[in-house]
């Protein structure tokens, strides 16, 4: 019987109750199933049951390290001694063929020699333990083995998990790379699109930009729900008159002449007509559109401000022009009719004037009523011209003809108390025009020449034509040649400057309710389709002078160019300009001087480009430009003397300054001829007052003017024998 | 429930219906989880769930998904897993019962979080004996009889099993009592 006291190492106490309590063999043997008991030369004594089991070959009584060998401590030999020394240390012993491990410690019966090996099988896995043949009830409960291997099982199956868990993080994590990758490309490509699409926003944002900023007659801006402006473009800036900094932000009261607005009560979108003071102060009317704008960046409203005035306008004088046209069909019709009536009375009064002796009471009274029919014929021709209709048909007409057949029309279109007058050159002007349109376009100038002198202390209008040589750098745009040119001058209030560039666009008017704005407009359009051009100069407060210019007609202008020219010609072929001063020339002009007791006195040849003085008194001068020459313009004159009492208050020299920087208003000329009759030059007496000049007086001057051609020709003739003799 | 539990229906739906029959029935059952850790706790809520999602997706009675479930988890789970320790319970079917209150007693012991049931035998014969089946989960007795049928394959036994008393009646009284025969 093996004492349990004898392998207990607890307190006297303990041990000493203990001692009461003995384990039997067979009850110590299923307690430790794993034990061999050896005696002190380790011959086995006794095996327990498991051990026996699987270790059936350790006999008793044989010395057990034939079978078994120590491995661990390692280097350990299986001797009494050995085991002694080391009976607190673990051990592991190994089976001979090395297939079984125990694991476990001696304890040493001292008094009877005995060694105890308490041990329990040593493997590291349930495939080790089901290989040897054991299984769980052959463990004692106490043996923690049989939970090492569910330890080790547990352990195997956590590192399993593991690996399930590490492949599948490799697993999405390729799955997440993939999708990375695929994502980057959607990314990227969506970027591109995106980038594309605001690209093109942008563009097209720009260009709808510059589009609403190019349109300058329309002021197109957009308001936030609070009404305050958020974009403006150029239109608006011209029409409403505020810049784009300075408006942004700021409220449309402030358009709408701080007027309070509510459109919100609007529709989404509404269209009406508004009367809106413009940056010239002017009311003017604008048809206002607006929309409601609801997106997911803006939201407010946009407005469209046209300016409809000329609209408006121009409707009601079409209008106008309609009932025009309908009244001239009319007076057309009926000035057809009459002018056949005129030509039966006048037929008439012809052959009755047959039968009535000249001098005769009854003859005067005919010949009234013939003059009375001739003048009504006229005025009808006149009114039938007028009436035709917008079909330019030009022919060449002599426009003094069309002049003097329309002066008494014209006198009869502006009334009695305004006097009209003419002065027309002596040359012809034949120019490729319409009879129609001419006389229509003089009709014109002198209604608005009347409408501007009848407020003029001075009601006077003037109608005069003249030849002119446009040059090559010319004001007019003209081609550069011969031009008829006649002039409506009046005596009025004159155009300032800055509206005299407005005065040739259509609806223009400086009439107050009166006129339609197309009269000088319709005048433009005819010498535009005729090639020729208007000029329109003015002075405020003394006149207006409108100048048209007719192309003469080629051959008719190559002739007067020829005539111009054959004048120079013979001008210089008198060989007398620039030569010097010349005491017998001296005395005319200072004789001249004396007897009329005019200020200035002078010889002026007329040259290409200037006025040249052979002798002057009154005056350093010695030759000016064209422009500033009086003279110029009398050697045109159908006349050999050529007067101008008042040039302050000519018409023909309204708008020109001729020597105006002498002072001179009061002009009285004779010209200089030559033998062949062209006119060389003026011989001339001038003052800053009205001279006192009788008949004799001008009689004078036309004498002097021919001695003044005598020492031309004298001069010329020595000056010629000279060179001959040289 | 220890997530090879869960793991175990996991790879039983797999093995039988393929991945996208398991990825619907842890969508019908709510699930989020990718995969179950074995000795991690898990609440028994989802065991239940996708026992339930399991039978209604493969349109399979619950209680015959139990026992097929008891079936995989000897064979497939435990021998796998454990096939040495399995083996090591006994060399026969009654050893092996007769050990089964000692394993899962050291099972607790391992498993610290682990509520396992607990097994007793009793009325044991050399062709019978009853084992009373203790836990507070409801509804698994189906399961026990799966893992019996497991355990008669195991051991190239033919068994009959009968639940002849349940946890409610006065016979269980708490236990649901099962006679297995051979």
């Amino acid at each position: 019987m093996v004492q349990i006291s004898s392998i207990s190492r607890g307190n006297p106490v303990t041990i000493k109750k203990l001692n009461k309590h003995y384990l039997r063999p067979e009850l110590f043997s299923s307690s430790f199933p794993f034990h061999i008991v050896l005696d002190k030369e380790l011959r086995v004594l006794q095996i327990g049951k498991s051990l026996e089991k699987i270790l059936p070959f350790i006999l008793r009584g044989k010395n057990i390290a034939d079978f078994l060998y120590i491995k661990l401590p390692s280097g350990g030999e299986l001797s009494y001694n050995y085991i002694i020394e080391n009976i607190h240390n673990s051990f592991i012993l190994e089976t001979t063929d090395k297939k079984i491990k125990l694991r476990g410690g001696f304890v040493s019966d001292k008094k009877l020699e005995k060694l105890y090996l308490l041990c329990t099988l040593w493997v590291m896995t349930a495939a080790e333990l089901e290989e040897i043949g054991l299984n769980m009830t052959d463990f004692p409960a106490h043996d923690a083995q049989y939970d090492y291997l569910l330890f080790n099982s547990i352990k195997d199956q956590n590192i399993d998990d593991i690996k399930d868990v590490t492949k599948q993080l490799r697993q999405r994590t390729t799955e997440l790379e993939t999708l990375n990758s695929k994502l980057d490309n959607i990314i990227l490509e969506k970027t591109k699109y995106l980038t594309d699409a605001l690209q093109k926003a942008a563009s097209s944002e720009n260009k709808l930009a510059a589009i609403l900023d190019s349109i300058e007659h329309v002021a197109i801006f957009m308001t936030n729900l609070n009404g305050d402006i958020i974009s403006w473009n150029s239109g608006s800036k011209a029409l409403l008159g505020h810049d784009e900094d300075d408006i942004l932000g700021k409220h449309f009261d402030l358009i709408f002449d701080n007027k309070k607005y509510n459109f919100n009560h609007c529709k989404d979108k509404f269209n009406f007509e508004i009367k809106l003071k413009t940056p010239g102060y002017q009311k003017r009317v604008f048809n206002l559109c607006s929309r409601k704008l609801r997106d997911e960046i803006n939201s407010g409203f946009t407005f469209m401000l046209e300016d409809i005035t000329q609209k408006l306008k121009f409707e009601s004088v079409k209008s106008d022009l309609q009932k025009h046209e309908q009244l001239g069909q009319l007076t057309g019709g009926l000035a057809h009719d009459f002018n056949n009536l005129l030509g039966i009375i006048v037929a008439s009064l012809d052959t009755l004037e047959d039968f009535i002796l000249p001098g005769d009471g009854p003859a005067d009274i005919l010949n009234i009523a013939i003059d009375a029919s001739t003048r009504a014929s006229e005025i009808t021709r006149a009114l039938l011209s007028i009436s035709q209709k917008n079909i330019l048909i030009k022919e060449d007409n002599n426009i003094n003809n069309i002049i003097f057949e329309t002066m008494e029309l014209l006198r009869a279109s502006i009334g009695r108390q305004i006097m009209l007058t003419s002065d027309l050159c002596s040359r012809q002007l034949l120019c490729n025009i319409d009879k129609s349109f001419f006389t229509n376009s003089l009709l014109n100038l002198v209604i608005n020449a009347k409408d501007a002198v009848l407020n003029s202390e001075i009601k006077s209008i003037l109608i005069k034509s003249d030849i002119a040589y446009i040059n090559p750098e010319n004001i007019f745009n003209l081609s550069p040649g011969w031009y008829g040119k006649v002039s409506v001058i009046d005596t009025g209030a004159g155009i300032p400057e800055e509206i005299i560039n407005k005065v040739r666009e259509p609806f223009f008017t400086t009439k107050e309710n009166k006129g339609t704005g197309l009269g000088l407009s319709m005048v433009y359009s005819f010498l535009e389709r005729v090639d020729g051009g208007v000029d329109i100069k003015s002075v405020v407060g003394k006149g207006t002078e409108v100048a048209l210019y007719f192309p003469l007609v080629e051959e008719f202008a190559c002739q007067q160019e020829q005539a111009e020219l054959n004048r120079i010609y013979s001008l210089h072929s008198l060989k007398i300009l620039d030569t010097p001063k010349d005491e017998r020339y001296e005395n005319i002009v200072l004789k001249l001087s004396q007897i009329t007791g005019a200020k200035y006195a002078f010889i002026s040849f007329v040259d290409k480009e200037r006025q040249w003085f052979k002798a002057i008194v009154g005056s350093d001068l010695t030759e000016t430009s064209l422009d500033d020459s009086i003279c110029a313009h009398a050697i045109t004159s159908q006349n050999n003397i050529f007067l101008a009492e008042d040039l302050d208050n000519d018409p023909r020299f309204s708008g020109k300054n001729c020597l105006g920087f002498l002072g001179i208003n009061c002009y009285y000329g004779a010209c200089l001829t030559d033998k062949n009759g062209l006119k060389m030059g003026m011989l001339a007496i001038a003052h800053n007052d009205k001279l006192s000049i009788d008949d004799l007086k001008m009689s004078l001057l036309q004498n002097y003017a021919g001695r003044v051609m005598q020492f031309v020709y004298e001069d010329l003739s020595e000056l010629e024998d000279k060179i001959t003799n040289e | 429930m220890y997530g090879m539990v869960n793991k175990a229906i996991q790879q039983m739906v797999i093995r039988d219906h393929g991945e996208e029959s398991w990825e619907a029935i842890k969508l019908k059952a709510n699930i989020t989880e990718d995969l179950f850790l074995s000795n991690s706790s898990y609440p028994d809520r989802i065991t239940y769930d996708l026992v339930s999602a399991s039978s209604e997706h493969l349109e399979v009675d619950a209680q015959l998904i139990l026992i097929e479930f008891g079936k995989f988890w000897v064979l497939d789970t435990a021998l796998k897993g454990y096939g040495g320790l399995m083996r090591a319970g006994g060399k026969n079917l009654k050893e092996f019962l007769l050990n089964l209150p000692n394993f899962h007693t050291r099972v607790s012991m391992v498993f610290p979080n682990l509520i396992p049931p607990t097994f007793e035998v009793h009325n044991i014969t050399d062709h019978s004996i009853d084992l009373h089946y203790i836990t507070h989960r409801p509804g698994l007795q189906n399961f026990v009889i799966g893992l019996i049928l497991g355990l008669s394959t195991m051991y190239k036994i033919e068994t009959e099993t009968k639940l002849i008393a349940t946890r409610d009646s006065e016979e269980g009284n708490g236990a649901d009592i099962f006679h297995i025969s051979w």
